[in-house]
């Protein structure tokens, strides 16, 4: 299991160290550094061993995070715990910088004797923790009997994520829909893959200890359910972008750990019992029948050695009604541009010369709409060899609307001590769909 | 808040302070000076002096001063491992107390005191932790048995620990199975022969009960353990599968590996006609797909598992293809190893897309890729018949952009593609000798000479390519001589006439010149052929043309085999020998001996054996070995599937087979250090005793024990033991007080007066002092009279000449102010490069100071050496 924990700082100093194994002596501390932080050559795997001693690293802002071990560990769940351990730490502090954990370091190793034990991960969620670990100092001497034995429960309790008696006074929920839609496409215009990444986020202000039931247009339940329960649906207004199907098929999802997997996997029916607070309830990846909110062509030309000239034109696919916003082209240009024209019918266009792009902005705009940039790269003669590796056109966006095409059927809230019921919860749904990594070759 | 300035006290002399602070009686004070103890130990300063100060804090009902202690006495107890064994009141009490938070904390940290003393004292309260009615203490003293266990195994076994811990894993709360089991899955490892975690159905249901209920790490833990189950029958392992795989959709990725693990695992078990087989195929490939959008770190450790998993069980992955496809913005780990399976996964199905990739990625700029990239080309080439020639155009494609590594590995690849499909694509060699002058790495210099030898007889310059090969014969590496000298023989054999000299030229360089063994036996035996029986020689050397290629070159056979016995090393990665990386090679030599003896006794038997015909070169170079393989696949998620190494190779020996092996060791080991203590005793003036042990004495007093129990403990005198004691009743110190020593000489008004003299009128001589002191009632001598002098400065780092002005800045001018010397003085100072520079002449210049001139390098003309002569006379009169 895991040796040790080290958090440096972008010099290469140590700013946390916690050994929990004996096999990790002091000089593993600066192993790392030498070997990795201070490496000449950028390193080439997030694992390295160096005197047969492996060293998971994470690097976040400027901060290293590095776990060190010498035996035969999980090494998925070394690195899911460094993530956790980031997200703990911010959840407690806020960004992580060499300011806030030095300005912190009593309570990350607090933090980390609780949710580390010899290298074994415990308890971490949050919530959980932050019922008896605080920053100003642990509570602990003012806490009655019932409270430290209702702490120990909940941390080692099989609904560790929420704690009893949350009340409020009205009950609200919040879902958001996040999609990622990813798209690599051909100069020609072909799709070599695409997929969208979605996440369906919660933010819960419910009393008790509620139970919920999660639905979605997901194509396996909607067909088992018949004719019956498509047409329950098809009176609901259509969000999506223009494609009036009914249910998309879900290529594979994850669950926040409250969701009963086990009832997933035999019913397909989504039921938990959510955190107090944001948290995440799903991920789920869709590869079929995905509407591309964007089409982007491209058309390069080389006139002479000396010049380029580029056109774009991006073409919106969705209703008219909705509006895309956030739009960003970035184009990019050579190494050895010496200067570029650009001329485009909508938005700004600026040339980035530490970008080595142009950046192209457009605040707006609705669907079946098209734009259009023209450019002219002035190039610099080189007789430099290799040849411009002419990186893929990319572009960023967020719509209103899922692109995979899901919707929520249905979010229903049971909490049968308290007496509120399912129709006296507030609920919201918003969907985002946001570029992922949206790339056309050009 | 702002816990940050802990970090930055670099005073001198600081330990002292905070040892002051440490004892402070205020609270507050207390806590702080704790504070900048962990801090300091954080930053790697030795604090280990302060532990009895520290260790003083431990009984306080504050938890947080408490955490920070336990904090300091886990890093430090080892190294003091006498002192530990004061904390130990305080934990036992500890572990009583009413707030269980409180009793799991002194478990926790008592475990992780390494300090076999100290053992015998947790055993009684962990005992008690094992039961306790919360299971958060239960939870955390199922790990404390496994520290236990791996400071002392004998200990735990002894005392039945392993029996409770197996208890444990029937216990109601899911958290604590999932402990026990990490807990016992880690004790067994050290005792592989036990049956430790002899897993029935029984403790297999609680264990799949458990795991619906605990947290993502326990669940980890407990997945971990099912994969060393072997179930009894097909119908056990499908219900285990049934109940494994809706952990596919945990968001946690180990979590999802680890299943993965457990599914491969027990999927052999399975009828492949049973039709639950075939759903769980098709189960496994979404979550593997779904790893690929997690962080980077852990797509690198998916790829490596899936890696293996595409060898193991192709079929999972073979429609997923296109989540393979790299993109633009990866980290360049995660490239290199999706590019790997892609090839694994290249199929005549999928072939053109995948080739076009492949291509778009030989345009990128990562060098080490792009050679991957081009290699991948050559390989799907190889692997799959029907896109052979149109890899081979893609390669041309790519030597035609002339970027100089793409054109080598092409070359590299190429060479592959003619051994795999020979006579068939020797069309392209003329655009590839073009290319021979770019040629800088021995790899594709070697290829290009192979290439150039096997199809000699086509290209009309050969003889002139490879003399100018020759000429830089002895800066070639080994695999270009080697393959020089066997391309040389060739095209002699083909072309006999023109090429006599050029033949006699690479013989003699090769069996005269070299000191290299395998180059010389390789020379000789060509020698002896062609001497011998010319016409054997072609017969040999040759053979027959349309069947296979490699046979005509004598090395690449060997080498290839060499690499088949190297498979999954570094030598089939590189597709080179071991001896191109491992110099001295006593393998590769033997091999030439045998074969120089084989032809030079029997060339006909010789011919039969090394001619005899090979197998093409397989499709997969970089299989891993199955054996190996299927212990991979049950670490599936673990490091040894990142490394593709099996976990001996890269941990460290078992500390519990060890322990095992010296069952006594832990007791003798101890007893040791004491034996010096008691010769000591008989000597007439004992050694004093060290602070270290005076303070255990006081410690030990405070801890309520008489005299004489100490003295039995520590094995000192009870007198001596009664005197520390004393002393720092008295004192609350057991460090040495100062001692009186000689009486002032001058009297603290005479102290003053000179003071005073000196601020007043620096250009005071000793003289005038002392018979000041006398017309005041004082005679002392002159030296007792002390003289002051300039600031000094400490320097950090380097200095250079802009630090040095900062120093004459800082220090200088009102060092000569406080001295009071006036205007007329001189600075002086040596030659010193930092001295001498632009910057320090300029400021010196500035401030209008008088420099003395200083030769340079000799110091008989030194002009401050006499003036210190001169003064010493004056001062000392």
């Amino acid at each position: 299991m895991i040796g040790g924990l080290f958090i440096y700082n972008h010099k290469g100093e140590v700013l946390i160290s916690r050994v929990y194994r004996d096999d990790i002596g002091r000089n593993a501390v600066d192993a790392f550094r030498v070997n990795v932080i201070h490496a000449r050559q950028q390193v080439r795997s997030p694992v390295t061993n160096i005197a047969r001693t492996s060293f998971f690293h994470v690097k976040r802002s400027n901060i290293w995070l590095a776990a060190v071990t010498k035996q035969n560990v999980n090494a998925a769940m070394v690195f899911e715990f460094l993530y956790k351990m980031c997200d703990v730490m911010t959840a407690y502090f806020g960004k992580i910088s060499e300011e806030n954990i030095k300005n912190n370091f009593v309570l990350i190793y607090e933090l980390l004797d609780e949710i580390l034990d010899f290298g074994y991960p415990q308890n971490s969620e949050t919530g959980a923790l932050k019922t008896f670990i605080t920053q100003q100092g642990i509570k602990g001497q003012l806490q009655t009997k019932e409270e430290q034995s209702q702490i120990t429960s909940q941390v080692t309790g099989q609904i560790g994520w929420r704690r009893e008696g949350i009340k409020y006074r009205r009950n609200e929920l919040f879902l958001d829909v996040l999609e990622s839609v990813n798209l690599l496409m051909s100069p020609q215009g072909q799709v070599l893959s695409a997929h969208v990444s979605g996440r369906v986020v919660m933010k819960s202000y419910l009393s008790g200890m509620p139970e919920c039931k999660f639905g979605m247009n997901d194509k396996i339940v909607i067909d088992k359910q018949g004719k019956g329960g498509a047409s329950d649906d098809a009176g609901k207004s259509d969000l999506g972008g223009g494609s009036g199907k009914q249910s998309i098929a879900i290529d594979d999802c994850t669950f926040h750990q409250c969701v009963r997997l086990s009832k997933f996997d035999s019913e397909r029916s989504i039921s938990f019992i959510p955190p107090d607070g944001e948290y995440e309830l799903m991920r789920y990846r869709t590869t079929k029948d995905i509407i591309l909110p964007f089409r982007v062509i491209p058309l390069v030309r080389e006139v002479g050695r000396t010049k380029l000239e580029v056109k774009v034109v991006i073409k919106s696919n969705f209703k008219p009604s909705l509006l895309a916003q956030k739009i960003e082209v970035r184009i990019p240009t050579p190494l050895n541009t010496s200067g570029v024209q650009v001329i485009c019918m909508k938005g700004k266009a600026k040339y980035k010369a530490s970008e080595n792009a142009i950046v192209w902005k457009i605040k707006r705009m609705a669907g079946m709409k098209e734009s259009q940039i023209s450019a002219e790269i002035e190039l610099l003669p080189t007789n430099d060899k290799k040849k411009w590796a002419r990186p893929p056109i990319s572009m960023n966006f967020e719509v209103p609307f899922a692109p995979s095409g899901l919707k929520v059927r249905y979010l229903k809230v049971f909490e049968s001590k308290l007496n509120y019921s399912d129709h006296d919860v507030i609920k919201w749904v918003r969907y985002i769909g946001r570029s992922g990594i949206y790339e056309t070759r050009c | 808040m702002t816990d940050s300035k802990y970090f930055t006290t670099t005073k001198k002399g600081e330990i002292f302070e905070l040892k002051a602070e440490l004892n402070s009686d205020k609270k507050e004070k207390k806590k702080e000076a704790v504070k900048k103890v962990i801090a300091s130990m954080t930053v790697g300063k030795d604090v280990s002096a302060l532990f009895p100060d520290v260790v003083n804090c431990m009984q306080t009902d504050n938890l947080e001063l408490k955490k920070l202690v336990y904090l300091y006495l886990m890093n430090y107890a080892k190294s003091q491992p006498d002192m530990a064994i004061m904390a130990v009141n305080t934990f036992v009490k500890d572990c009583e107390d009413p707030n269980p938070l409180i009793r799991a904390l002194a478990v926790r940290t008592m475990g992780c005191i390494r300090v076999d003393k100290i053992t015998e004292y947790l055993c009684e309260p962990l005992r008690k932790c094992l039961k306790d009615e919360d299971p958060y203490v239960r939870k955390t003293a199922a790990v404390c048995v496994a520290k236990l266990h791996d400071i002392n195994a004998q200990l735990v076994e002894d005392q039945g620990f392993l029996d409770t811990l197996k208890d444990l894993i029937s216990d109601s709360n899911p958290m604590v199975v999932a402990n026990a089991v990490a807990a016992l899955s880690e004790i067994a490892e050290s005792h592989p022969n036990s049956n430790l975690m002899d897993l029935n159905p029984q403790t297999m249901n609680k264990l799949l009960t458990a795991l619906n209920e605990c947290t993502e790490w326990g669940q980890i833990f407990i997945l971990d353990c099912l994969a060393n189950y072997t179930p009894r029958d097909d119908r056990e392992s499908q219900s285990i599968c049934e109940r494994v795989t809706p952990r596919l959709s945990h968001a946690n990725s180990a979590v999802v590996l680890s299943a993965v693990k457990v599914l491969m695992k027990f999927m052999e078990m399975l009828p492949k006609d049973l039709d639950y087989y075939g759903t769980l195929l098709k189960k496994l490939a979404p979550p593997l797909v779904t790893l690929l959008s997690a962080e980077p770190e852990l797509q690198y450790v998916a790829l490596r598992n899936i890696n293996l998993i595409v060898q193991r069980r192709p079929e999972i992955l073979k429609h997923e293809m296109k989540v393979f496809y790299v993109k633009y913005n990866d980290p360049i780990y995660v490239k290199l190893e999706k590019l790997d399976i892609m090839i694994r996964l290249a199929s005549q199905a999928n072939i053109a897309q995948v080739l076009a990739e492949l291509k778009e990625y030989a345009t990128e700029v990562d060098v080490d890729f792009v050679r991957k990239a081009v290699r991948a080309i050559g390989r799907c080439a190889i692997k799959v018949e029907q896109s052979a020639e149109r890899c081979v155009s893609t390669l041309l494609d790519l030597i035609q952009t002339k970027v100089n590594y793409v054109v080598q590995e092409a070359i590299v690849v190429i060479k592959d593609i003619f051994r795999k499909y020979p006579n068939k694509y020797e069309s392209v060699i003329a655009t590839l000798c073009e290319n021979l002058d770019s040629l800088d790495e021995p790899e594709a210099r070697a290829a290009m000479i192979w290439i150039v030898g096997e199809y000699a007889e086509r290209i009309d310059n050969a003889d002139e390519l490879l003399e100018s090969f020759l000429e830089g014969f002895h800066d070639e590496s080994t695999q270009v001589q080697l393959q020089l000298l066997t391309a040389i023989v060739k095209l002699f054999l083909k072309k006999p006439t023109e090429t006599q000299e050029l033949v006699q030229q690479v013989l003699s360089l090769a069996t005269q010149d070299s000191d290299n063994p395998d180059l010389r036996d390789r020379g000789y035996i060509y020698w002896r052929l062609l001497s011998t029986d010319p016409v054997a020689a072609k017969e040999v050397v040759l053979a027959e043309k349309p069947l296979i290629s490699e046979e005509t070159d004598l090395i690449e056979p060997t080498l290839l085999e060499e690499l088949i016995c190297h498979i999954g090393t570094l030598a089939s990665v590189y597709h080179k020998p071991p001896s191109a990386f491992d110099s001295d090679n006593p393998d590769l030599r033997d091999r030439g001996y045998i074969y120089w003896r084989l032809l030079s006794t029997d060339p006909v038997a010789a011919k039969e054996v090394v001619l005899a015909e090979k197998p093409l070169i397989s499709e997969e170079t970089d299989l891993i070995e199955p054996t190996l393989l299927e212990e991979l696949i049950c670490h599936i998620g673990t490091l040894a599937s990142v490394y593709h190494k099996p976990p001996s190779a890269f941990v460290e020996g078992n500390h519990g087979v060890q322990h095992k092996g010296l069952p006594g060791s832990a007791g003798s080991h101890l007893s040791t250090p004491k034996q010096p203590a008691s010769n000591i005793s008989t000597m007439g003036k004992t050694k004093e005793l060290s602070t270290d042990i005076r303070d255990k004495i006081v410690d030990l007093h405070k801890a309520g024990m008489g005299y004489k129990r100490i003295g039995k403990q520590l094995g000192e005198k009870i007198s001596t033991v009664g005197a520390v004691i004393r002393k720092w009743k008295k004192h609350h110190t057991t460090a040495n007080l100062p001692r009186s020593g000689p009486p002032h000489k001058i009297l603290p008004r005479g102290v003053s007066l000179i003071m005073r003299t000196v601020r007043n009128h620096p250009k005071t001589t000793r003289g005038e002092l002392m018979n000041q002191l006398k017309a005041a009632g004082t005679t002392v001598t002159k030296e007792t009279v002390a003289k002051g002098t300039e600031h000094l400065h400490r320097i950090e780092g380097r200095m250079d000449g802009a630090m040095y002005c900062g120093i004459l800045d800082q220090h200088f001018l009102p060092s000569v102010r406080e001295l009071k010397m006036g205007q007329g003085w001189v600075f002086q100072h040596n030659n010193d490069p930092k001295h001498t520079a632009k910057a320090t002449k300029e400021w010196l210049k500035k401030k209008h100071i008088k420099v003395l001139e200083w030769p340079s390098q000799s110091p008989n003309l030194n002009p401050i050496g006499n003036l210190w002569r001169e003064l010493k006379i004056r001062v000392a009169r």
